[in-house]
């Protein structure tokens, strides 16, 4: 059985490599870092003229109706390259659109979304930072042409660029998501300051704001589900290629840097630590592939393969980054030099959609209901 | 206007030197050391001739001869938009020397519809030899440039090369058809592949022909790599050493330490 990406999803990976080695070196990550809102206009149009954000969506929509493991291919070379862009705040939205079966908004949305033309968000957690739907407590009340949303948002991805925002909020008992304009009267949006600066993320707060619903009730936990599921795979990639990134230079710079005479990669304390990193690195990326695989193949595993991929890809990536600044000793301590970028990136994949605990928790319930 | 792309497969000349391995015969680099990748000045030549077909029109063939996975490299020029695709398979597991690979070609092409233009890389990113285009001119009896990195038309039967040299440009107005090598120049960068095009390659001709199908035997390839043979390769030792420049004052060690980088250059 061949486990490697078959020669399309090479193809696709390689141009994906060669398109953020030219579009997005490490200077423009720092340049955009820099920026007011982490949101460059031609890089996040350069993303959208390859046709990635429209990867997963359905052809009717104008996306191109690939795998999840086409997505996470792609995803890989952009934590590798650390690109800070609204892909992965406007992938959740779309996936979530796309899922929530609501065919005149899928109508209106998802073309522009899937041809990089707009960008969307999803306002989901509140002051728990809980991604639990049942923490959900943003009230949302009957109105003319839809409801409107009272309630504060927290860690709202990329808002600031968005032309839509999804809401998740509860209509009585029920769950829904509704789809607000980020211009609409009510709605104030503040950045939060985060260590991860290729990712922004803002509080949004609610005082009767207009929004139209897109899912309710079932629907919209399904949509959120699986919308969550999306964002996890490309979390998962996305630390997939920071890792790679981290073990590499690494090692490199094992090999190159001389004490006492020496490579300090001829050291077994530094050997030990770079196989470690390996292990980890290429454990993940078994983690994170099958969950693509099953997750596109309706697998009965893929709920589960879902959480390990999170909860492992995560540690994981949390553990090279330790390593590979302790091997790089007090340079890795730097701001001058890039470890640092991908550290907090990994850190912040840890966090969204989840931590280890929380996916730990989830298998756990999983294995217990079998 | 019809162009013709040829496309060498080569391994990635950019694998780490500790990576690099020469395989058990000595006379090749080992296959599975790095990757097998497009040689970038023959994209260069694709990059040229996909701008040439977007102001003028007209169809882009890709060719390549060598092992069954030149398909990738030929797949990659039909996502960046080439019409159509040819290989010669080699399964002689030895790589052929310039002659012998533009003896292939030129027979493959002479199996094909006539072309306007016949594009080669410069040089490849593996052997660095450059003779392929030249060769494949002689074999094909047509005019030749090297080191193009600009093709214009010049009325209907003519194009006009713009070719690089030492200091500056040559302007050179050739009869079609014509051979030329590309270089590579800030307006050739090769396009990435758009993820659409990537997925409708796969739908695009391919044909494969064995050097039998083109007219050439075993024997006949054997021989024409007889001309010029690889005794031995061999990785290059390298030594690295560290010496301390004394010296009173600042202007004395740069001073010492320029007679000592003199006197190493001398002694090399």
């Amino acid at each position: 059985m061949n486990f490697d990406l078959n020669k399309t999803q090479q193809l696709l990976q390689e141009s994906a490599q060669t398109f953020f080695t030219r579009e997005c070196p490490i200077t423009k990550v720092r340049e955009i870092m820099e920026s007011e809102n982490g949101h460059d206009s031609a890089l996040w149009n350069g993303i959208a003229e390859q046709g990635w954000t429209g990867l997963t969506l359905p052809e009717e929509f104008d996306g191109l109706g690939l795998s999840y493991v086409d997505l996470a291919a792609v995803s890989e070379e952009m934590g590798r390259a650390c690109a800070p862009s609204a892909f992965l705040a406007t992938s959740w939205a779309s996936a979530l659109i796309a899922a929530s079966g609501n065919a005149d908004l899928k109508s209106k949305l998802l073309p522009d979304l899937a041809l990089g033309e707009s960008i969307a968000t999803v306002a989901l957690q509140e002051d728990g930072s809980n991604w639990d739907s049942f923490s959900i407590q943003m009230k949302a009340e009957s109105a003319d042409s839809g409801v409107t949303l009272t309630g504060t948002k927290r860690l709202v991805m990329d808002a600031a660029v968005a032309n839509a925002i999804l809401v998740v909020a509860r209509k009585g008992d029920d769950l829904i998501v509704a789809v607000v304009d980020p211009s609409a009267e009510g709605l104030e949006i503040t950045p939060t300051e985060g260590m991860d600066l290729t990712r922004r993320f803002y509080q949004l707060v609610f005082s009767n704001v207009a929004g139209e619903i897109l899912a309710s009730g079932e629907a919209a936990e399904n949509a959120l589900k699986q919308s969550i599921q999306t964002g996890i795979i490309i979390a998962c990639a996305d630390l997939l290629g920071g890792m790679d990134w981290v073990l590499k230079t690494t090692v490199e710079y094992a090999q190159s840097r001389q004490q006492f005479g020496k490579p300090i990669g001829s050291y077994q304390a530094v050997q030990h630590q770079c196989a470690d990193m390996l292990l980890l690195s290429e454990s993940s990326r078994s983690a994170a592939y099958y969950a693509a695989w099953a997750l596109n193949e309706g697998d009965d595993e893929a709920n589960q393969a879902i959480n390990i991929a999170k909860a492992y890809c995560s540690e994981a990536a949390r553990v090279i980054g330790n390593c590979g600044i302790q091997i790089h000793g007090g340079i890795g301590f730097t701001w001058e030099h890039d470890l640092h970028i991908y550290y907090k990136r990994a850190k912040s994949n840890e966090l969204i959609f989840g931590d280890p605990t929380h996916h730990r928790e989830k298998l756990a319930q999983l294995m217990v209901a079998e | 206007m019809n162009i013709l792309v040829c496309l060498k497969q080569i391994l990635d000349p950019e694998v780490p030197v500790r990576d690099f391995a020469i395989d058990g015969s000595g006379l090749q680099a080992d296959p599975n050391c790095a990757n097998q990748m497009t040689n970038i000045f023959c994209e260069n030549a694709l990059e040229t001739a996909l701008q040439l077909k977007d102001a003028h029109g007209g169809k882009i063939t890709v060719l390549s001869f060598g092992p069954d996975s030149v398909k990738d490299s030929l797949r990659k020029g039909l996502a960046m938009k080439a019409n159509e695709a040819f290989m010669v398979l080699n399964n002689t597991g030895h790589q052929p020397d310039s002659a012998a690979t533009a003896k292939v070609l030129a027979k493959a092409i002479g199996k094909m519809e006539p072309f306007d233009l016949v594009l080669t890389g410069r040089e490849a990113g593996d052997w660095g030899a450059g003779q392929t285009g030249g060769l494949l001119a002689e074999e094909l009896g047509l005019p030749y440039s090297a080191f193009v990195d600009e093709i214009e038309p010049e009325g209907e039967d003519r194009l006009i090369l713009r070719q690089q040299t030492d200091s500056g440009w040559n302007k050179i107005s050739a009869p079609k058809p014509v051979v030329a090598s590309i270089t590579n120049s800030d307006h050739n960068l090769p396009r990435i592949p758009k993820t659409r095009d990537i997925i409708l390659a796969n739908r695009k001709p391919l044909t494969s022909w064995s050097l039998e199908e083109v007219g050439i035997s075993e024997d006949e390839l054997a021989a024409e790599q007889q001309k010029a043979r690889i005794k031995l390769l061999s990785i290059p030792e390298g030594k690295s050493d560290c010496e301390f420049i004394e010296g009173d004052s600042l202007e004395d060690k740069i001073d010492n330490l320029a007679e000592r980088i003199v006197a190493i250059a001398r002694s090399v």
